[in-house]
């Protein structure tokens, strides 16, 4: 009659003439009938046997043990749904079968096709049961075991639940933690206030706080403080408040980050004096240039006769004084100890600057840089770091065309949101398998193979850092080359925080 | 001062305010000055007329100053080529010596006094 495996079913009841004429029901409907019972003690032992899918069974028998009682005892071991088939409907009767979650409560005498029905609504409730809890199994474990710190607290803000995460960052096991309130693993200093925070929540059912991650010291069991980072999240179940707050022991994250950052910023240090050798050598020399312009017209308006020849004379002399103090002032921002802000400005003029300080290295290298500059909105940036990573772009580019001479072509455009910067060479490029380390911190390539007579050995710092700032700044550089033919590095600034001082 | 004779003089600088500087200066002592910004244009005057004295910046885009100075001296070889730099040439000894020995005379570092020249003008 149905397809696959028939569904087992044991009859218990103590009168031979009723489990016969339902054995011969249940057959004929399709149903396997495993075993027959007729007492509650028998029923207990044929069901461990048996193991049927369901279980009819009758209320009143003879014996220590009723159907009720049989039936709290085969729940205890075993999941089988079980339906009261009896004569009785008494009120007594009810409400003690109601205490064993019977799938059915049928009286006799009962029609087939009401068995039937109640026999196949409780497979498919017990089915559907199963699969549920093997879900919430699922969960739970997942709960309990992931590396995060779960705790639930109820509307009186005690602890409801608290998985394996917290035993293990917190040193409290669950027996120790359920049911405290949670203040208890804060530190006495911001109880208070997080209490406050909390009833804020619970009175208007949201806060700042939810969804977002908060970083506070919280208590272990031995008394200590650690920086958890968690983040709240509050329900509300049949008009019970909750909070789930899942958070993580973050102190070593954070002293890994304080570590790399106070590298970074040595780094980003280093960098800048050794920008400032790289540079002193081309500043020098347009400084001699111009203290040979300066002092030769002096010298030619102190002999000359002529008063115009004496004017424009010293019109050199003053102009020359302000390219100087030009170099100077772009200079400055390298040896600068003092990281300043940032501020809005034009990407080309940073360029610029960082261009005046290494035009006589280039051009002493025979290097002529090519401009090709589109109009572009202004970036929020740190000036002084831009020009790091504009110097280190530049030198890189120089040196990778080394002593012979060649071209850097600059170009700057806007893309979409993003200002973009790229510094393209005519060197000798960078194998594909380099490619992915240039940007580590010292990986380098020059003093070996990089560079003409006076090349200065490499730190390994000049990517490292720079990819850093411009990081820093939420941008990325991008790196395409090919041996021999060159490289391009292309620094990408987003204008986000252009258009948030617009508003 | 005693007139020394008129002399043919080419200043060859990147730097349009060096070259303006040296012909205002030697124009004064009377002598004939040409000036060039690139060495490409220095080589065109050298083969055109006779010059005693080049004065030729080290540092110039284009081509480098020392085949420069080889062009020159053989083209002319009896014209004197006084190299002026920015660099420091005591630091940088290799290149003085390729330099001396491709032809050069005498040294002017940058910045040096204008009189300084003049006792080259004889």
């Amino acid at each position: 009659m149905r397809k696959g495996k028939m569904h087992k079913i044991m009859v218990v009841d103590d009168e031979a003439v009723m489990t016969t004429h339902l054995d011969e029901r249940l057959t004929w409907m399709g149903y396997e009938v495993v075993g027959r019972a007729s007492s509650g003690v028998e029923s207990i032992n044929k069901a461990k046997r048996l193991k049927p899918d369901v279980i009819l069974m009758d209320i009143v028998m003879p014996g220590k043990l009723d159907g009720i009682d049989a039936s709290k005892k085969i729940k205890e071991d075993l999941d089988i749904p079980i339906i009261f088939l009896t004569a009785y409907a008494d009120d007594k009767f009810v409400k003690r079968a109601k205490d064993v979650y019977p799938f059915g409560y049928l009286i006799k005498p009962a029609n087939p096709d009401e068995i039937k029905a109640t026999i196949e609504v409780a497979l498919h409730k017990k089915n559907m049961e199963r699969r549920l809890n093997k879900l919430v199994d699922k969960y739970r474990f997942l709960v309990n075991n992931i590396n995060y710190a779960t705790i639930s607290v109820d509307n009186h803000k005690n602890i409801t639940f608290w998985n394996n995460g917290a035993e293990s960052i917190f040193g409290y096991a669950a027996n120790e933690a359920l049911g405290k309130p949670l203040i208890f693993i804060l530190p006495e200093r911001i109880r208070e206030e997080y209490e406050k925070d909390m009833n804020r929540m619970v009175l208007r059912r949201k806060s700042s706080v939810i969804g977002k991650v908060i970083e506070i010291f919280w208590l272990r069991k031995d008394g200590s403080e650690f920086l958890f980072e968690h983040s709240l999240a509050f329900w509300k179940v049949n008009k019970v408040s909750l909070f789930t707050c899942i958070g993580r022991d973050i102190t070593e994250r954070k002293q890994v980050d304080e570590e790399r950052e106070r590298i970074f910023m040595q780094s980003l240090q280093s960098e800048k004096m050794s920008g400032v050798s790289t540079l002193a050598d081309g500043i020098a020399h347009e400084f001699n240039n111009l203290l040979q312009i300066m002092s030769g017209h002096i010298e030619l308006a102190k002999i000359t006769k002529e008063p115009e020849d004496i004017e424009e004379a010293l019109d050199i002399v003053l102009k020359n004084t302000e390219r100087a103090a030009k170099i100077v002032k772009n200079l400055f921002a390298f040896s600068k100890q003092k990281v300043s802000g940032k501020e809005l400005c034009d990407i080309t003029e940073s360029l610029e600057s960082t261009l005046l300080l290494t035009e006589a290295k280039l051009k002493e290298q025979n290097i002529s840089v090519v401009r090709k500059y589109k109009k572009t909105s202004k970036v929020k940036v740190n000036k002084a770091e831009m020009q790091i990573v504009f110097l280190n772009m530049v030198t890189n580019a120089r040196d990778a065309i080394g002593p012979k001479s060649g071209t850097i072509e600059i170009g700057v455009r806007q893309v979409g949101k993003h200002v973009e910067v790229s510094f393209h060479d005519t060197g000798k490029g960078i194998e594909e398998e380099n490619l992915s380390k240039v940007f580590e911190p010292f990986y380098t390539t020059k003093g070996t193979i990089g560079g003409g007579q006076d090349s200065t050995p490499g730190t390994g710092l000049g990517l490292y850092v720079s990819y850093g700032i411009v990081q820093k700044h939420g941008g990325t550089i991008e790196v395409e080359s090919e041996v021999r033919k060159g490289s391009t590095f292309t620094v990408k600034l987003p204008m986000r925080e252009v258009e948030k001082s617009n508003k | 001062m005693k007139k020394t004779k008129s002399l043919n003089i080419l200043v060859v600088d990147d730097e349009k305010e060096i070259c303006r500087m040296f012909t205002k200066w030697l124009s004064l002592e009377e002598h004939r000055v040409k000036s060039a910004l690139t060495g490409k244009k220095a080589i065109k005057l050298v083969k055109k007329k006779y010059y005693d004295i080049v004065f030729l910046d080290i540092i110039m885009p284009g081509i480098p100053a020392i085949e420069v100075l080889e062009k020159i001296k053989k083209i002319s070889p009896k014209t004197k080529v006084i190299v002026i730099t920015g660099k420091l040439m005591d630091v940088d000894k290799d290149l003085s010596s390729e330099l001396r020995q491709k032809g050069a005379s005498e040294f002017l570092q940058k910045p040096f006094q204008m009189k300084e020249i003049n006792a080259w003008l004889v």
